[in-house]
């Protein structure tokens, strides 16, 4: 793509007025392109929507097992009862949670406070110490040293 | 079972996912939203001839469940402390990109959005949907997500062209 | 006493009095609201202020997990914290942009900054009032998360917190 068409499809598209297919365009045009100084910014964007695009899940979370792939059919009455089972308890997990957050939320928060107030105070203190430790290690001196008495 | 709806099925899980990501901004959420929309979908599967657009139908799904779960959510505003960094423990080991880091620029550049702006810059850039289907999940005119993308793209302008 | 050296010495007082509040930040001001608002578009950006009436509460009610630490505590008058998530190249951005901040600051001083692999993992700063600290400051940067303490005091012993790990 010339540098002048690339121009008027980037003001085209923060003006919103670009089709998909303009979009892809710059999309892979833009992502081609060396990391130069030349449209710093409109890179940044799309290549935050790249990094974005790529998130996927390997996970998977709804199976369904076919009849006709010699695996068992989960039956809907079955998978009727799974299916309540799961929503009675963790609808009930969930009420006892709520239940007892209102109860602790407050006291939740100062204990939350605290422990990270004595993580960072240990943080410092290691680190302190372990500039102490370096500090006293004796190191040997060189032949030609000269000590004071 | 319908063998197009269960492709249907297995093949919009990313998309449906990363639109889940992109609202809850939480892994974990997103599970939780897409696992009980994927549930609601299937209960409705005798009904989906009806669907005239599956993915639409699917993420307008997604939004409702997660309009439904910050209404629910009275969760504590502070951050955890699972992260602190122990002392002297390598803190750069990780190489490759996990799910957090890929949703991080996107997310930092649009935080500051309104949701509506978000969700629609999302359908269109993430999942590059037309103007008709991002319609059809964010349930509002074309002309309304025609003037909510121009909105947000102005502001996105401003700020990969401007400050930080 | 002639009125010209009457003026000057208005001036002079008025420059000395409000001329040095302004390089000074106020002393509510901490480290996090002079140096990390910026960020606060950043996601799950979180600040936390323990104030001094909590503090006091958790000293009088023995909250704290173990005597060092309530000695310590029983110094702090406020404790603030921030996180926000931030993968290693932004918290690299992040500390350099500090780094460049400090270099034009008179009130904080780095007093301890640890490394590994040649990043920066947490560094420790100060701001003084004569020879007694009135703040220490703790910036950690985790694998995802940046983590910054800070803890407003009148006189706070660093020894003590030093101190800390090995009395344990």
């Amino acid at each position: 793509m010339e540098k002048d068409k690339l121009e008027i499809l980037l003001e085209k598209y923060w003006k919103a007025e670009t089709t998909l297919a303009e979009e892809k365009l710059i999309k892979a045009y833009l992502s081609k392109q060396a990391a130069d100084e030349s449209h710093t910014g409109d890179k940044d964007w799309f290549a935050a929507i790249q990094d974005f695009s790529e998130i996927g899940h390997d996970e998977v979370l709804f199976t369904i097992e076919q009849k006709n792939r010699k695996s068992v059919m989960l039956g809907y009455p079955v998978w009727l009862k799974i299916a309540a089972v799961t929503i009675l308890v963790s609808g009930l997990t969930w009420l006892g949670v709520d239940y007892n957050q209102k109860l602790n939320t407050q006291l939740e928060i100062e204990a939350l406070a605290r422990r990270t107030a004595e993580e960072s105070l240990m943080s410092m203190s290691n680190a302190l110490n372990q500039a102490y430790q370096h500090l006293n290690e004796p190191t040997e001196l060189p032949d030609n040293a000269v000590t004071e008495n | 079972m319908n063998p197009r709806l269960y492709n249907l099925f297995i093949s919009s899980q990313r998309k449906l996912y990363r639109f889940a990501l992109s609202l809850t901004k939480d892994v974990k959420d997103a599970e939780d939203i897409l696992q009980d929309t994927l549930l609601k979908l299937w209960k409705l599967r005798d009904d989906w001839e009806s669907w005239d657009n599956f993915e639409a139908y699917a993420m307008r799904m997604i939004r409702n469940e997660y309009l439904n779960y910050i209404k629910k959510q009275k969760s504590l505003t502070h951050s955890t402390l699972e992260e602190i960094p122990e002392f002297a423990e390598p803190s750069q080991t990780e190489t490759e990109m996990t799910t957090d880091d890929l949703m991080f620029r996107f997310n930092s550049l649009t935080s500051k959005l309104p949701d509506i702006q978000r969700n629609i810059l999302h359908l269109r850039e993430i999942e590059e949907l037309e103007y008709k289907e991002i319609a059809k999940v964010m349930e509002i005119s074309e002309a309304q997500v025609k003037v909510y993308l121009y909105r947000a793209r102005q502001y996105l302008k401003e700020r990969v062209h401007g400050k930080r | 006493m002639k009125p010209i050296i009457v003026i000057y010495i208005i001036l002079l007082t008025s420059y000395i009095s409000f001329g040095q509040s302004k390089t000074e930040p106020e002393q509510s001001q901490t480290f996090i609201d002079l140096y990390f608002k910026q960020y606060s578009d950043l996601p799950k950006y979180a600040v936390n202020t323990m104030g001094e009436a909590m503090v006091k509460r958790s000293n009088e009610t023995g909250m704290w997990s173990h005597p060092s630490i309530a000695r310590i505590m029983k110094q702090v008058k406020t404790y603030k914290y921030l996180s926000f998530d931030s993968p290693p190249e932004y918290s690299k951005k992040v500390i350099n942009q500090l780094d460049a901040e400090m270099k034009k600051s008179s009130t904080y001083k780095e007093y301890y900054r640890w490394e590994l692999n040649g990043v920066t993992s947490g560094i420790i700063y100060t701001r003084s009032n004569g020879n007694k600290i009135t703040e220490l400051v703790n910036v950690s940067v985790g694998k995802k998360k940046l983590l910054v303490s800070s803890f407003l005091g009148d006189n706070i012993d660093l020894e003590s917190v030093r101190l800390l790990a090995v009395g344990r």
